[in-house]
């Protein structure tokens, strides 16, 4: 939208979501906050968290690791770290070099593909390489973890959010990536509880690729079994968890290749013969039906609520399958309402502009979005009754960092 | 752990559900009359019957021939190998005379415990499969410092290969109550092992929509000095139950332990009464505890049948109220309904 990503700018926009309207507070429980946006306050001179909890919503806060909150709080790491994989086989850590926190960090961790020492506010580098596996991720952050929920819940945060990443592809996601990523999210979740946070547990299977809708519900049937094996393992009280799952869906790219506006493309004949079902497109009940029995599959009842990312879904998208997978039939033991960022907030950002006179229309369309949200979180919302100015544009971003 | 993996077909996961759905359909629940010989040996002895297969075909004809209301309550009937191949009086052989009452016969399948070697005393189970519906049971022992390890494998692989076969299994668990431990170490133990089973039937793709699960009610051990009331009982069973039982399992069954008659449906009503998260029926596959006053009122004696057989029906009658939640305590009494029905290290 055309707007500098200054500090004043992101106090500004974040200002304009939460001074939207008292009505917000009627579909928005929770905000999940950046550690900056924490520590910043409105024209009047009110921390945020504050202004939130007057109108009765509960600030979260993201914890994974990012060097940006270190030289905040001016503790080191002035490591360099190299380029090349040599710390890690026996050279062992600069002596000169004070190391905060436990020494995980060290323990055949990757170099961070971040530059060396600087500190960049856009560096947005949660996930780091699992070194040999197929170009999988884990998620850093567990350093001190402990001491920033302390101080979190102190300035005023109440739970907080992790995001681990797994893709789908011929190979992928792997035992390591599985197994690596259950755990990271156990010890967070767990050292939260020990802070009296609540932890939204996010293991995302990103949509990009190819596959369709059966093998995204087996991917996501695995590895949600393997996350509550894993809380199970760190006796994390589930009651005091939620959920933040990917809906079921199929990859990005499975839909374009093979939507029904395809003509006779070889590679779709071929495919036509072998996997004939690939030529539908999936409606949003059968995501809907996939994504409900995943999450019955896997999911035990005594977790306290499923709040569903987004994704590269657009916002009507977003609220209409969420309002679908409200009307699959059965009785399902959790709530299942939404943790949106983009679907909340596209039309909001392109209403605004970055100009001071768009605000009020910014903020109407925030509100506009989680009305709508809300009623598809109750099974109430009609396909197409309320319009944004970004209502139907995909916000699909490849490989999306966060 | 593979992300590539096969469902079985619609048509298959369609019947297996059916079959799991009619088993615990609400008010009903199981009669675990499976009995191995030995085992009913001990339960003949006890009433002066002698132990030979005759009279085990008779005592089994007692049951299955009880009244038509029986399926009011029973859903479906565990047996022993032996007993597939028994006949009624006139021919007729057991499963038919239960399907006819509209009643699921189903066979165990396992073939005892052995020994774990080089554990602390600890078991795993082997055997084989066949019918409409199999169980297998693996005996874990209430001491939590103890690791839970391959049993829990073999007995799941089992269960994957079975739900190939078209026939929904039954991940039958029983935390052995014997011990002093208290409750909350009870839990404890039941959490972990749960969570390990379901792990590993993820693991071998069972299709969970078709399985039951027939575990112990989360109780302290029998020799523990603490006694808890039903409504600790029903929190500690279904508090463990949803930290760790997909949704998708279609019912609970349990098992009825070393339980009076009277206790396992006091509690089994406690359990349905007991306000938290039950996404699935909460119903019984009771072995001593729907049996103690039928053989008590049977004695081996073919002119005590209709007494014994009124006895199964007031007992199946009570769970069946019980797994309502609707059960009052004490309002139907039996021949043995208080008498506790512990058994030492019982090997089942």
């Amino acid at each position: 939208i055309g707007v500098d990503n200054t500090e004043e700018n992101r106090r500004l926009y974040r200002q304009l979501l939460f001074t939207a309207d008292k009505a917000m507070s009627d579909h928005i429980s929770g905000v999940i906050l950046f550690h900056e946006t924490l520590y910043q306050k409105t024209d009047t001179g009110q921390l945020f968290p504050d202004l939130l909890k007057e109108q009765g919503i509960i600030s979260g806060i993201k914890v994974r690791g990012d060097h940006s909150w270190y030289q905040g709080e001016g503790i080191i790491p002035s490591i360099k770290v190299r380029g090349d994989h040599s710390w890690h086989q026996g050279e062992g850590i600069i002596p000169s070099i004070k190391v905060r926190g436990d020494h995980s960090w060290h323990h055949a961790r990757p170099p961070h593909p971040c530059k060396p020492c600087e500190v960049s506010p856009q560096v947005d580098k949660g996930v780091v390489p699992l070194y040999c596996s197929e170009d999988e991720v884990t998620t850093q952050g567990l350093d001190d973890l402990a001491q920033r929920c302390v101080k979190y819940k102190r300035d005023g945060c109440h739970f907080a959010k992790w995001r681990c990443v797994l893709k789908i592809k011929r190979n992928t996601p792997s035992y390591q990536a599985i197994q690596e990523n259950s755990n990271v999210l156990a010890r967070y979740a767990s050292i939260c509880q020990a802070a009296r946070i609540v932890p939204i547990v996010e293991p995302e299977i990103l949509p990009d690729g190819d596959h369709d809708l059966d093998r995204a519900q087996k991917v996501t049937e695995t590895v949600l079994a393997a996350v509550y094996k894993a809380l199970s393992d760190h006796h994390v009280f589930l009651e005091g968890t939620l959920l933040k799952p990917n809906m079921v869906t199929a990859g990005q790219s499975h839909e374009r290749r093979y939507s029904p506006e395809d003509t006779a493309a070889s590679t779709v004949t071929v495919l036509c013969r072998t996997v004939p079902e690939r030529l539908l497109l999936y409606s949003s009940e059968d995501i809907a039906a996939a994504t409900v029995t995943a999450l019955y599959r896997t999911v035990p009842a005594a977790v306290c609520g499923v709040t569903f990312l987004s994704g590269g879904q657009s916002e009507e998208e977003a609220s209409v399958n969420l309002n679908s997978i409200n009307r699959v039939k059965g009785n399902k033991p959790w709530p299942l309402t939404f943790s949106y960022g983009r679907a909340l907030q596209a039309s909001v950002l392109k209403a605004w502009e970055g100009r001071g006179e768009n605000v009020l229309a910014a903020q109407a369309e925030l509100l506009k979005r989680a009305r709508a949200n809300s009623m598809a979180a109750l099974g109430r919302y009609e396909s197409g009754t309320v319009t944004g100015t970004a209502g139907n544009e995909g916000q699909f971003i490849k490989d999306h960092a966060y | 752990m593979t992300t590539h993996f096969n469902y079985p077909t619609p048509a298959v996961q369609e019947e297996l559900r059916k079959i799991a759905a009619a088993i615990v359909a609400p008010g009903k629940g199981i009669l675990a009359a499976d009995e191995s010989t030995g085992t009913i040996g001990q339960r003949f002895v006890k009433i002066g019957a002698e132990n030979n297969e005759e009279n085990r075909r008779l005592y089994r004809q007692l049951l299955f021939t009880a009244d038509k209301a029986l399926a009011d309550n029973i859903s479906g009937v565990i047996l022993f190998h032996e007993t597939l191949y028994h006949k009624d009086d006139n021919g007729t052989p057991f499963p038919k005379l239960l399907q006819d009452l509209g009643i699921i016969p189903g066979i165990k399948v396992d073939t005892g415990t052995v020994k774990l070697f080089g554990t602390e005393d600890e078991v795993t189970t082997q055997g084989s499969s066949t019918l409409n519906f199999l169980m297998w049971k693996n005996a874990r022992s209430g001491s939590w410092d103890r690791p839970m390890t391959t049993g829990i494998h073999i007995s799941l692989i089992r269960a994957g290969l079975l739900d190939i076969c078209g026939t929904p299994s039954w991940a039958y668990h029983i935390i052995l109550p014997d011990g002093d431990h208290d409750l909350e170490q009870a839990q404890k133990v039941a959490e972990t092992v749960l969570a390990a089973v379901y792990k590993a039937l993820n693991d071998h793709h069972v299709f969970l929509e078709g399985t039951l699960l027939k575990p112990s009610m989360v109780t302290a051990g029998q020799s523990c000095p603490k006694k808890y009331t039903p409504q600790e009982i029903a929190a500690a069973t279904v508090t463990a139950f949803s930290r760790t039982v997909p949704a998708a399992v279609t019912g609970i069954t349990f098992l009825s332990g070393g339980q009076s008659e009277e206790e396992a449906t006091v509690n089994l009503d406690a359990i349905n009464k007991f306000n938290g998260k039950k996404p699935w029926p909460l119903s019984f596959s009771f072995g001593r505890a729907l049996q103690a006053s039928v053989l008590k009122a049977w004695g081996g004696k073919p002119q005590n049948i209709k007494a014994a057989q009124n006895e199964l029906l007031k007992r199946a009658k009570a769970n069946g109220l019980a797994a309502l939640g609707k059960y009052e305590q004490g309002s139907i009494t039996g021949k043995a309904a208080g008498e506790g029905l512990f058994v030492k290290n019982h090997a089942y």
